[in-house]
């Protein structure tokens, strides 16, 4: 050989032997336990990666084919995982199912880590695929074929919440609010061997007590909240929530609430609804007082409602009294404005207003909420900087109760929170039963026996309509309209009897289908029992209903309708949104009460500064006088 | 699976009455004329227009005349043994070594739950080895020519009274008999593959009270119920429900007085049924012949008819007699449809529809059998030879095979869909008549034919480029040819416009412009636009007469058959079969004439 060549490739050893000794103490890996922690921290880069949480290991369970995968692919493994992607898409266009199936199978393993392709493609399994078939059967492997296709995500991924939150959307909402939901909820309820599968590959045990319905068999709703439990312990043990706080944690409790409502639609509406119902309360209560951080960079509980209106009013009179001429002064000077009518209007207690005087007792409302601030400038030099110091906190008590209500009325908080306390009561346990049971027998045949049933059943609805009126325009209401048409036919007459105990909610009903229903009121069916113990929700409706009827009639067209009105809705006073059919109904944002304010403050004069001057807690605005 | 029509075709079908010789003598004769135009170009240009003509026509004299009555199998065989030899010495069992490794690992990326496993593993091998052999074609035969002519070899077999001919004959041949010896070695281990891998086992796990029923265990992601009823002869008889394709018979013995109950190996997974094709039919909303309805799928391989109206589907089968159908007791018929819901209806029941079999005279029809469609699976309905019906109107019994089938051989076969705004969703082949079984083996065996005429061709092809281009060269032209020959479509699919954004230039200026595929092509300046779209259209049309003349080898490509469990027709084999040898005989003529003008000596 060549001596200049000898002596290079000598020299080119001994460099990688050289090379070789740092890189060793800084490559060199950890060694771990068998419970994943660090016995030996290894090199600085086996360091780093861990303090990073950047290593295979610690992102998730290391497969070989995976790894075997992305290595045959020669660093090409996006424009693989492209390729395959597009096969997928036309294998999905041409129905080839078993291919898509295998082709999602394979992009997973070439990008274990990317979350967003398990989550993607999972519902499409689950969603796009199963609606493909006619049979329902079908339809169900194809659910778990999704569901499957998360959980081997999930092993990959072990610290991302999104995994355990989307199992848990999958089992509860998919297999609980698809039309098939009954057949799907009874084969998920009887397939042993999914629920074993399932324990082998992640350890959830689909089976322990919580999860379990009232036949002791696994609940679908309930497997799911056990999924979304999980990622709660995920997020106490250091990982990102997959939502925003209060999205993320609502699932867990609104899970509980499904789980109990699917119960009294299959038939189980005794003790264990009511306990249902009661586990969902608390559950409610829990998440209530759970913090959330809101986008306005402040942190608020859903519960802390009524204690922040209490500081807010402290304030408002330590502000008033330390002002003293200059609030008065200034608020007298925009009454002396006012019309004798809206005054008048302005006067009354806002569910006393008809529509008219509603749309001007807001105006005025809004006229005289005048900025603290301006206030504060208005009062003598000496006490002006403490005074706007007040002002400061006053504005400040006054941002937390409107964001605490913005909260509140994204999630219904008010509603659900009525919901569980109503379905524990005995005329609901009473109401549901007899309505129910008088079904069963109508399908039996036995008229007279489902006639008496009814009877009963119209009595309790009309009890707990009374206490709870918000149940008039849920979900419960179009059960009961549907039984009321059966009982009609049953009674084979064109009207129902004189003396029909549901004769005020139908024409409630009526009039809130015809969107004609008092705005006002509707404003606080939510807050109803709380804030009148002593009225009737639908005597006032029927009345004020009635007058509003009839001051339409000559010029129908300047009044706008209740659903067209922008008015301030606060939370305490907002008409809960009927929940929808599909499972985020609960979490369906009515538009926010802050920009109803808004809404209602660009009807007046520009450059106004007008803060809300009294936040709105349910109760009817004292007359000012 | 999808069958093209052109599938179902019969061999002299194919041959005579779809063109199909006379395109491949026009193929044929193009190429010769094309061939002789550019060779005497060629040679006039060296010589002038006398002696060029005369180099020309002595070349192809001298073939007829010496070069193919003087060709010595003997002389091919040794040449085709040193090939196969010199093959070895280049380790081509390395692809066996990669074949071997792709099996063992083939388990973690095969997914066990899927609805149709045998499909998955069978897909997976017949692919895997088609991509290994058709690559080691080309390294074979691409390299082995140029190499010699660098290294000067080839004058040591030239300077032999060996002739062109024998050359090109003994490399294809050799080369070919390499990857024979390897595709009959990946064949093997495949089978073994397929039929271990989809093996399972079941117990009885449940019996019900009265001891003749009960479900299995859950195994390979999957459970079955079963049945078993006593024949005439007293034996217990039983079979488990259909699951991922297959059934287990269950076979009941009697210990101490009790039954024991054992479960048989997976029985319908590895099939080959042989279908009876027939040609369809659809009557419109008026129940006149018409097309079928879109219901807003994108692929419109199969088409609908309405539920509760005049629609129906007519397939007509010809040929129809008793001896296809195993003496002809029951005529089984096989449905692959789809259903199309406009409202979810009954949710439990499936959408349901009639069958009527009916003489194509007009004058005699079965009952109207019901069925609920069963999606994506294949259902299998026996209908009995002797069934009620109507003939003239007046009902009686009719015999399938004397009432029912024409007396020129055909039957036609309607189906309805019976639900109101439901619609049933049909393609030509999702309906047939299934004429028995062949056995799984030889369907595989036939499969494997396929990719070995593939290989075939490449070879060809190699050869025939590597006589007059260097390796690498010769490398990149079959490879071409290859991926035109598996995506040509995609270049007559642009070239006729069905595939928007435009030709190769097009594309090219649509792309930093970030332009949509669907968006017309706005350059502000429709005379430069015009330009790079005639461009274009010369440059895809040049590709598309390139693609006609080329082999399409997706056609060769059969596994789907297998891995659907479809018999592959002998008429489709000998159609592959002709077309293999048509190109073999092309691609070695023109290998000759650039063999034997080429200057060996002197490279």
């Amino acid at each position: 050989m060549n001596i200049v060549v000898l002596r290079r490739r000598l020299f080119y050893i001994c460099a990688m032997v050289v090379l070789l000794v740092p890189l060793y103490f800084l490559g060199s890996p950890s060694v771990r336990n068998k419970d994943g922690s660090v016995n030996q921290p290894g090199g600085t880069l086996a360091q780093i990666r861990t303090a990073y949480d950047l290593g295979q290991g610690d992102l998730g369970e290391i497969d070989p084919a995976s790894e075997s995968m992305r290595l045959a692919t020669l660093g090409l493994r996006g424009v693989a995982a492209t390729i395959l992607w597009q096969k997928a898409e036309y294998y999905k266009k041409e129905q080839f199912w078993d291919r898509l199936s295998a082709t999602l199978n394979q992009i997973a393993v070439l990008q274990p880590h990317f979350v967003e392709v398990w989550e993607f493609q999972s519902h499409n399994l689950s969603y796009n695929v199963s609606a493909e078939f006619d049979d329902y059967r079908q339809r169900y492997q194809w659910v778990k074929r999704g569901i499957d296709y998360l959980i081997k995500g999930s092993k990959y991924n072990k610290h991302r919440t999104e995994m355990p939150f989307e199992l848990g959307h999958f089992f509860g909402s998919k297999m609980g609010v698809a039309d098939e939901k009954k057949q799907f909820r009874a084969l998920y309820r009887d397939d042993e061997n999914f629920h074993k599968e399932v324990q082998e590959k992640t350890s959830m045990d689909l089976r322990q007590p919580d999860g379990l319905g009232p036949d002791r068999k696994p609940d679908n709703w309930l497997s799911g909240r056990l999924w979304y439990l999980k990622a709660y312990d995920m997020v106490d043990a250091g990982s990102a929530p997959a939502k925003s706080a209060m999205m993320f944690y609502l699932k867990g409790p609104q899970w509980l609430m499904k789980y109990a409502e699917a119960m009294q639609t299959e038939g189980t509406l005794d003790e264990p609804a009511r306990y249902a119902w009661r586990t969902a309360g608390r559950d409610w209560q829990k998440f209530g007082e759970r913090q959330i951080v809101t986008t306005f960079g402040d942190t608020i509980y859903l519960t802390e409602l009524s204690r922040a209106q209490a500081e807010y009013a402290k304030i408002k009179e330590e502000f008033e009294a330390f002002c003293g001429d200059a609030f008065t002064k200034l608020r007298d000077q925009r009454i002396a404005q006012l019309s004798a009518e809206e005054l008048a209007a302005w006067g009354k207690p806002e569910i006393e207003r008809n529509i008219a005087e509603m749309i001007m007792g807001e105006k005025v409302d809004s006229y005289l909420a005048i900025d603290p601030k301006d206030i504060a400038k208005a009062t003598p030099e000496d006490k002006r900087v403490d005074a706007l110091q007040i002002a400061k906190r006053l504005e400040t008590a006054q941002s937390k109760i409107s964001h605490i209500e913005i909260y509140r009325n994204q999630i219904n908080y008010a509603y659900w929170e009525a919901r569980c306390e109503a379905e524990q009561i005995d005329e609901a346990i009473l109401a549901r039963t007899s309505m129910y049971e008088a079904n069963q027998l109508l399908d039996k045949g036995e008229l007279d026996a489902a006639l008496q049933k009814y009877e009963v059943a119209w009595k309790a609805w009309s009890d707990l309509f009374n206490k709870f009126p918000a149940m008039m325009i849920d979900d419960s209401a179009d059960d009961v309209l549907a039984s009321v048409d059966r009982y009609r036919r049953l009674l084979d007459q064109p009207d129902l009897p004189p003396d029909f105990g549901l004769s005020g909610f139908l024409k409630f009903r009526e009039i809130y289908e015809g969107e004609l229903a008092d705005p006002a009121l509707m404003n606080v069916i939510g807050s109803w029992p709380k804030v009148f113990p002593d009225r009737n929700f639908l005597t006032e409706m029927l009345r004020k209903s009635g007058e509003g009827l009839e001051e339409m009639q000559p010029s129908e067209a300047s009044i706008p309708s209740a659903s067209s009105i922008e008015v301030s809705a606060p939370e305490g006073g907002k008409a809960p949104t009927p929940p929808a059919k599909d499972s985020s109904a609960a979490a369906s944002a009515d538009p926010p009460s802050a920009s109803d304010a808004t809404a209602a403050e660009t009807n007046l004069e520009p450059n106004r500064s007008l803060a809300i001057e009294t936040p709105a807690d349910g109760a009817p605005p004292s007359p000012k006088k | 699976m999808r069958i093209e029509p052109d599938q179902m075709w019969g061999y002299f079908e194919w041959l005579i009455f779809k063109l199909g010789l006379v395109q491949g003598v026009l193929v044929a004769v193009a190429l010769a004329l094309l061939g002789f135009v550019v060779c005497y170009l060629v040679s006039m240009a060296r010589y002038g227009p006398s002696e060029g003509f005369y180099n020309v026509t002595r070349v192809i004299y001298e073939l007829i005349a010496r070069d193919l009555p003087g060709t010595s199998w003997r002389r091919i065989y040794a040449l085709g043994r040193l090939a196969f030899q010199e093959a070895i010495r280049r380790r081509v069992l390395v692809v066996m070594a990669v074949f071997i490794v792709g099996i063992l690992f083939a388990g973690w990326f095969l997914d066990p739950s899927s609805d149709n496993v045998a499909r998955l593993y069978i897909s997976f091998v017949m692919t895997g080895t088609s991509y290994l052999v058709l690559l080691l074609g080309l390294f074979l035969s691409c390299f082995s020519l140029p190499n010699d002519v660098k290294s000067k070899t080839i004058q040591t077999i030239t300077t032999k009274p060996v002739r062109s001919t024998e050359i090109v004959l003994g490399r294809i041949l050799g080369f070919s008999a390499v990857g024979t010896v390897l595709l009959a070695g990946m064949g093997l281990l495949s089978y073994q593959f397929v039929t271990r891998g989809i093996r399972h086992q079941h117990e009885v796990k449940d019996l019900a009270d009265d001891g003749l029923s009960g479900s299995t265990t859950y195994d390979s992601k999957h459970q079955h119920t079963f049945e078993v009823l006593q024949d005439a002869n007293g034996n217990w008889v039983g079979t488990t429900d259909e699951q991922k394709g297959h059934r287990h018979e269950v076979l009941v013995t009697e210990v101490d007085g009790k039954k024991v109950f054992t479960l048989g190996e997976p029985e319908g997974l590895l099939s080959a049924r042989i279908p009876v094709f027939g040609k369809l039919q659809m009557t419109d909303r008026a129940g006149n012949l018409g097309g079928g309805l879109n219901v807003g799928y994108e692929s419109e391989y199969q088409k609908y008819i309405e539920g509760n109206s005049l629609m129906s589907a007519i397939w007509t089968f010809d040929d129809i007699r008793p001896s296809r159908f195993n003496g002809g007791d029951q005529l089984p018929l096989e449905l692959s449809l789809k259903a199309f819901r406009t409202f979810k209806g009954d949710i439990v029941t499936g959408v349901q529809g009639e069958i009527i079999l009916k003489n194509p005279n007009g004058r005699v029809e079965s009952e109207r059998r019901g069925f609920v469609v069963k999606e994506f699976a294949v259902d299998h309905i026996e209908i009995p030879r002797k069934l009620s019906g109507s003939r003239d109107g007046q009902p009686t019994e009719v015999d399938i095979f004397d009432d029912l089938v024409s007396e020129d051989g055909q039957i036609q076969i309607v189906i309805r869909c019976k639900d109101a705004g439901q619609y049933f969703g049909m393609a030509q082949p999702d309906v047939y008549l299934r004429a028995g079984d062949s056995t799984f083996g030889w369907n595989m065996f036939k499969g494997f034919l396929g990719i070995w005429m593939q290989m075939i061709l490449i070879i060809c092809l190699g050869v025939m480029f590597s006589t007059f281009l260097s390796g690498p060269v010769a490398m990149v032209a079959t490879m071409t040819c290859l991926l035109l020959g598996f995506f040509g479509n995609l270049a007559l699919d642009v070239a006729t416009g069905d595939n928007p954004g435009g030709g190769p230039i097009e594309s090219l200026i649509r792309m930093p412009l970030q332009t949509g595929a669907m968006v017309e092509l706005d350059l502000g300046n429709k005379p430069l636009e015009s330009v790079i779209k005639g461009i274009d259209q010369g440059i895809m049309y040049t590709l598309v007469s390139v693609f006609q003349a080329i082999p399409r080898f997706g056609q060769f490509n059969t596994a789907d058959f297998v891995a659907s469990g479809f018999n592959i027709s002998g008429s489709l084999v000998a159609r592959h079969l002709t077309m293999t040898i048509a190109y073999f005989v092309l691609a070695s003529l023109i290998s000759y004439f650039f063999l034997k003008t080429r200057e060996l000596a002197a490279a």
